[in-house]
C-alpha cells in the first residue's frame, strides 16, 4: 500500500526533474530575453474565443500594449490574434550535447506568449520559473544524495572502526545537529568569492549543503548496522569466516536501503530550500540567471512586484516540489511502519 | 575419532569472564555478569551438554567458543592452543572450524536469500586463494539431513520450522567443521520433530565425527542424548554429572 | 558552582579560538572590505591605499587580531568600516530585537506546543490529536521562506506594519502608543517564526508526554485510581520534562536559521541582515561580532537546558 503511493509520488516528482531539465525545450523564452516595454506585464493566457465572440480550434493570444489610459496597467491588442503553436522554430541553442532548433510551444510572433507574466525588466516569468526549478530543484536532489552518501560512509565507518572514530563521529553529529545550519551555510559561503559563473556556484551549493546534512543519516545509518550485526544470520556468516566486507556488502549495507531512500525524500527538500536561501540572500547565482530564491526575493523588493500576482508562482512552484518531496517521504515512512 | 585421544580436549575455556553494559537511565549504567570465570574441556569426539536456567549465560558461552566473541578475560582454545584473536586472517580460519547452530533457524537465515544461497554463503564468504575448496556436493549434503531438493530456489524463510532446522545444520556442514555447537537447537519443536533430528544429529556426530556441544533447558534431553553434562548457572559451572553408561551405569 | 566556574571558561575560550580562526579564515578568502569599492569610479587607487593604512589592514595578521582584541576589551567590539564606528553601537540594538523576535517566539511556540501536545497526548486518537497531528504534518511541509511569504501578504492585506521594529514616527509617540506600536510590528513575524519551530516541538512533546503515560509507574498509579490533573502534574509531566528540556537546548539552532529567513524576508532589524551585509562587504570585525554573538547565544541556550536538567533531577549533574 505504501509502496504503491510513494512509486506514484517518485513517478510525479521524475516528471517534474525531466521537465524542468528540458528547460532550453519547454520555455517559451530565453531566461535573460529582456523586452522593456513590456515590465511587470500580467500572463496571456491561451484563449480559445475572440473578441468578437468566434471560437477558434487552435489557441491564441493577445499581444499586450500599455492601457493609454492608465499607463501602469496593460490591455490586450485584439487587432490580432497570434495562435499557439506546437514545436515552433527558433534560433539555435545549446541544450547539454544538443543543438536545439525548435520550442516545444509559442507563437511564430516575436511578441510571444507570457503564460505567467513578466518581471520587471519584461523577462519571461514561465521561462524563468522553469529554469530557475532546474537550478533548484537538482541543487536539491544531488546535495540530498550527497548527504545520504556522506552520511552512510560514516555511519558506516562508526560500525565498522567503533572506538575513538565512532566516538568523535557521533559528537560531530550532535554539534551539527545544534548548529544553526543556515548561519553555518551562510558563514563558509561568505569565506568564498561573491560572484562566480553558475557552474562553480552550482557546485559549491551543492557540497556545501549536502556535506552540512550528513548528520542525521549517519546517526540513522550507525544504529541501523549497529542492529543488523548483533542478528542471528549476520553471527552465522561471521561464523563462517566472512570478511568484513563480505558482511557489509552481503548483509548489513543492504539493510539501510529503506532508511536512506526515506531520510534522501526527507533530505531534498530541505536541500532544496538552502540552495533557495542562499540565492535568496543573493548569495546563490547571480542574475540575470535565475533561481527559484532570487525569484521569490524580488518580492520582498521594492519595486511594487508584491502588487503582481503573477510574481508569487515561483514560490507557488517552490511549495509545490517540497510538497511532492514530503509526500513521498510521508509514503515510504508508512510503507516502513507497516 | 580416528587420530588422537579420545581425551584431547577440542575446545577449552579458561577462567573466562564477560560482561555486558545493559544500556539506558543516565544514570549507572547496569553491568550483568554473564560469565563469571568459567572454565571447561570439551573432548575430542564427545557430545556434551550444558544444561542451566535461562540467563545462566549459556548462550555467551557458545558465542565465545564459536570464537563469535571475544570474552573480557580469560583464554579460549582450540586444539590445545590458545585462540589468536589479534589475528584476524586466523581468526577467520578457525570460526569455519567450529559451527554454532542458533536457537531459531528462521532468524539464523537472511531474509533476502534463497535456500540455494543459504547454502552456498559460507563457502563465498571464504574466498581465499590460499586454501581452495572443494565443489559442493548438494545431492550428498542435502540427502546427509534428509532436505528435498526441490527446496533449493525457495525464500529460505517460506521454509517450515523442520526444514529450516534441517538447512541450518547442513549450512554448519560447508565448512567441514571439526565442532558442533546446538544452542537450544530443539526446544522449538514438537516431540516427534525433535525425537527425529535429535536422531539425525547423533548420525551425524557418527559418520562425521562431529565433536558436539549441546546446550539445552531439557535435562531429560541432555540425559538422553549426550556423554556428560555441565550445569550452569550464574555464569559459572555448578556441576558435572557423567552420562550413566559412560561411567557406573544403572544409577538414575 | 564550580561546574558552572568551568562552563564559563570553558566557552570563553571557545570564543577566543573561534575569533582567531575567523581572522584567519578571512586572511585566506580573497579581498578586503575596498576590494569592491576599486570599481567605484569616485575612489581614486591613492584614495584606497590610504584607507587602507588608516585602518591598518596593511598591518601583518597578529597585529590586527591584537589591536581587535584590544578594542573588544575597551568595551568598543572591534569597528565596522562601514559604518565608520564602534561595532557595539551597531550590534547591541540589533542583538537585542534578534532577542526580541526569538524570545517572543520561543515562548509563544512553546507553550502552544506544551498545550497541545499534552492535550493531544492525552487523549491520544482523540479529534483533537488528529487534527493537531495533521496541521503539523501540513505545516512541516510548508518552508520557512514561504511561511514568510505568506506572513508578508498578510500583513499587506491587513492594517498590520511590516518591516523595522517601530514606526517612522515612533519618537513622537506617546508611551502608550509606542508600545502598542512595538507590538503591531511584533506580531507577524513572531508568529511565522513561532509557526516555523511549531511542528518538531508538538510532535516532541507528544512523544515524550506518550511515552512517560506508558512508563511502569505512571500505569501503576493508574491501578491505583490516580487519574486526570493529578496523575498529568505529580507523574506524567516530571518524566516528560527530561528529553523535553534536551529538546530546548538544541531548538536554540534552529530557531536562530528560521529568524535568519524571518529577519532577512520581512526586514526585521535583527543581527540576521547585519551579519549578512557584512559578509557580502568584507567588514570583519561586524562578521566577528555576530559569528561570536550567535555563538554565545547558543552557548548559552545549551547552559540553561543543563542548568534545568540539574535543577528538576540533580544525578545527572556528574
Ligand atoms: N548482547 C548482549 N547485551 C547485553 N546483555 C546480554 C547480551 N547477551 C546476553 N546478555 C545477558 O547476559 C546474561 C546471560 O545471557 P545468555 O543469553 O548467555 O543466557 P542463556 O543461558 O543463553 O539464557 P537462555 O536460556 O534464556 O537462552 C543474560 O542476563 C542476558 O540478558
Ligand atoms: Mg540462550
Amino acid at each position: 500500500m505504501g509502496t504503491k503511493v510513494a512509486r506514484k509520488w517518485l513517478w510525479w516528482i521524475l516528471a517534474i526533474h525531466l521537465v524542468v531539465l528540458a528547460a532550453e525545450l519547454v520555455a517559451p523564452h530565453d531566461f535573460a530575453r529582456q523586452v522593456r516595454t513590456l515590465s511587470f506585464a500580467p500572463p496571456t493566457p491561451p484563449r480559445w474565443i475572440d473578441a468578437e465572440g468566434r471560437f477558434h480550434w487552435r489557441p491564441f493570444v493577445y499581444a499586450l500594449q500599455r492601457d493609454p489610459r492608465n499607463p501602469r496597467e496593460f490591455i490586450d491588442t485584439t487587432n490580432e490574434r497570434h495562435p499557439i503553436r506546437f514545436w515552433v522554430p527558433s534560433e539555435p541553442r545549446q541544450m547539454g550535447p544538443m543543438v536545439l532548433k525548435y520550442r516545444l510551444f509559442g507563437t511564430s510572433s516575436p511578441t510571444g506568449i507570457h503564460l505567467l507574466g513578466t518581471d520587471r525588466y519584461g523577462r519571461d516569468m514561465f521561462s524563468r520559473i522553469l529554469y530557475g526549478a532546474r537550478l533548484s530543484l537538482f541543487a536539491g536532489a544531488l546535495a540530498g544524495t550527497l548527504a545520504v552518501v556522506l552520511g552512510l560512509i560514516a555511519g558506516t565507518l562508526c560500525v565498522t572502526w567503533g572506538g575513538w572514530v565512532d566516538a568523535f563521529l557521533m559528537r560531530m553529529v550532535e554539534l551539527t545537529i545544534s548548529l544553526p545550519w543556515l548561519y553555518l551555510l551562510i558563514g563558509v559561503r561568505a569565506f568564498l568569492p561573491l560572484s562566480m559563473d553558475p557552474v562553480p556556484v552550482f557546485v559549491l551549493t551543492i557540497a556545501l549543503v549536502g556535506t552540512l546534512g550528513w548528520a542525521v543519516p549517519a546517526r540513522l545509518v550507525r544504529g541501523v548496522l549497529k542492529t543488523a550485526r548483533e542478528q542471528d544470520y549476520v553471527q552465522a556468516a561471521r561464523g563462517f569466516g566472512a570478511s568484513e566486507a563480505h558482511l557489509l556488502f552481503k548483509h548489513l549495507l543492504p539493510q539501510t536501503r529503506d532508511t536512506l531512500l526515506t531520510q534522501w525524500a526527507l533530505l531534498v527538500p530541505k536541500c532544496v530550500m538552502a540552495e533557495v536561501t542562499l540565492s535568496f540572500f543573493g548569495l546563490g547565482v547571480q542574475e540575470p540567471f535565475p533561481s527559484l530564491g532570487s525569484l521569490i526575493s524580488v518580492l520582498t523588493e521594492a519595486h511594487g512586484a508584491m502588487t503582481r500576482v503573477w510574481m508569487f508562482w515561483p514560490a507557488v512552484a517552490l511549495g509545490l516540489a517540497i510538497l511532492s518531496y514530503h509526500l513521498l517521504a510521508e509514503a515510504l515512512q508508512q510503507h516502513r511502519d507497516v | 575419532m580416528s587420530g588422537g585421544p579420545a581425551d584431547r580436549a577440542v575446545l577449552s575455556a579458561a577462567n573466562i569472564s564477560m560482561r555486558y553494559r545493559r544500556g539506558g537511565k543516565l544514570s549507572g549504567s547496569e553491568q550483568i555478569q554473564a560469565l563469571d570465570g568459567m572454565s571447561l574441556e570439551v573432548r575430542s569426539g564427545e557430545i556434551l551438554a550444558l544444561v542451566g536456567p535461562s540467563g545462566s549465560g549459556k548462550s555467551t558461552l557458545a558465542r565465545c567458543l564459536a570464537f563469535l566473541e571475544r570474552p573480557d578475560s580469560g583464554e579460549v582454545g582450540f586444539q590445545g592452543e590458545a585462540v589468536p584473536w589479534e589475528d584476524v586472517l586466523a581468526m577467520r580460519g578457525l570460526r569455519r572450524r567450529v559451527q554454532l547452530v542458533f536457537q531459531d533457524p528462521a532468524r539464523a537465515v537472511s531474509p533476502r536469500f534463497t535456500t540455494e544461497q543459504v547454502l552456498r554463503e559460507p563457502q563465498q564468504a571464504w574466498q581465499q586463494r590460499a586454501s581452495p575448496q572443494r565443489a559442493l556436493d548438494w545431492a550428498q549434503l542435502l540427502a546427509e539431513v534428509e532436505l528435498d531438493p526441490k527446496v533449493l530456489p525457495m525464500r529460505a524463510r517460506s521454509l517450515s520450522g523442520g526444514q529450516l532446522q534441517r538447512l541450518v545444520l547442513a549450512r554448519a556442514l560447508v565448512t567441514e567443521p571439526d565442532a558442533l555447537l546446538l544452542d537450544e537447537t530443539f526446544s522449538g519443536l514438537d516431540l516427534s520433530l525433535q525425537a527425529k533430528l535429535a536422531n539425525l544429529v547423533l548420525g551425524l556426530v557418527e559418520s562425521r565425527g562431529l565433536t558436539c556441544v549441546l546446550i539445552t533447558h531439557n535435562s531429560a534431553l541432555a540425559e538422553q542424548l549426550a556423554d556428560r553434562s555441565l550445569v550452569l548457572s550464574q555464569g559459572r559451572v555448578v556441576d558435572e554429572r557423567s552420562a550413566p553408561d559412560a561411567s557406573t551405569g544403572g544409577t538414575s | 558552582m564550580s561546574r558552572l566556574v568551568g562552563r564559563l571558561a570553558q566557552g570563553a575560550l571557545l570564543l577566543v579560538v573561534l575569533s582567531m580562526l575567523v581572522f584567519v579564515f578571512a586572511e585566506l578568502a580573497p579581498g578586503d572590505f575596498f576590494t569592491g569599492a576599486v570599481l567605484d569610479p569616485r575612489m581614486s587607487e591613492e584614495l584606497i591605499e590610504t584607507l587602507r593604512l588608516q585602518y591598518g589592514l596593511e598591518q601583518p595578521l597578529h597585529i590586527r587580531y591584537l589591536r581587535w582584541a584590544s578594542s573588544v576589551a575597551r568595551g568598543e567590539g572591534g569597528f565596522s568600516i562601514a559604518y565608520r564606528r564602534p561595532v557595539v553601537d551597531l550590534f547591541l540594538p540589533r542583538a537585542a530585537h534578534t532577542l526580541m523576535l526569538a524570545g517572543a517566539s520561543m515562548l509563544l511556540a512553546w507553550i502552544i506546543a506544551l498545550v497541545l501536545g499534552i492535550a493531544g497526548a492525552y487523549r491520544a486518537g482523540g479529534w483533537l490529536d488528529r487534527s493537531t497531528l495533521i496541521a503539523v504534518a501540513a505545516l512541516l511541509a510548508i518552508p520557512e521562506l514561504l511561511l514568510a511569504l505568506l506572513g508578508i501578504l498578510v500583513a499587506v492585506n491587513t492594517r498590520l506594519p511590516l518591516g523595522g521594529a517601530t514606526s517612522l514616527d515612533y519618537a513622537s509617540l506617546s508611551l502608550g502608543a509606542r508600545l502598542i506600536d512595538r507590538i503591531e510590528h511584533l506580531v507577524i513575524p513572531v508568529t511565522v517564526l513561532a509557526l516555523t519551530s511549531l511542528p518538531v516541538l508538538v510532535r516532541h512533546v507528544r512523544t515524550s508526554v506518550l511515552e512517560a503515560l506508558d512508563a511502569p509507574f505512571v500505569r501503576a498509579a493508574r491501578g491505583h485510581g490516580i487519574s486526570g490533573r493529578r496523575l498529568m502534574l505529580a507523574y506524567v509531566l516530571p518524566a516528560a520534562a527530561n528529553p523535553l528540556i534536551t529538546l530546548f537546548g538544541i531548538s536554540f539552532g534552529g530557531l536562530l536559521s528560521g529568524s535568519l529567513v524571518i529577519e532577512g524576508a520581512m526586514g526585521w532589524p535583527g543581527l540576521g541582515p547585519l551579519v549578512l551585509e557584512s559578509m557580502t562587504n568584507q567588514d570583519l570585525h561586524v562578521l566577528l561580532a555576530g559569528i561570536l554573538g550567535v555563538c554565545a547565544f547558543l552557548w548559552v541556550g545549551n547552559l540553561i537546558a543543563d542548568g534545568l536538567l540539574v535543577l528538576i533531577d540533580p544525578r545527572s549533574g556528574d
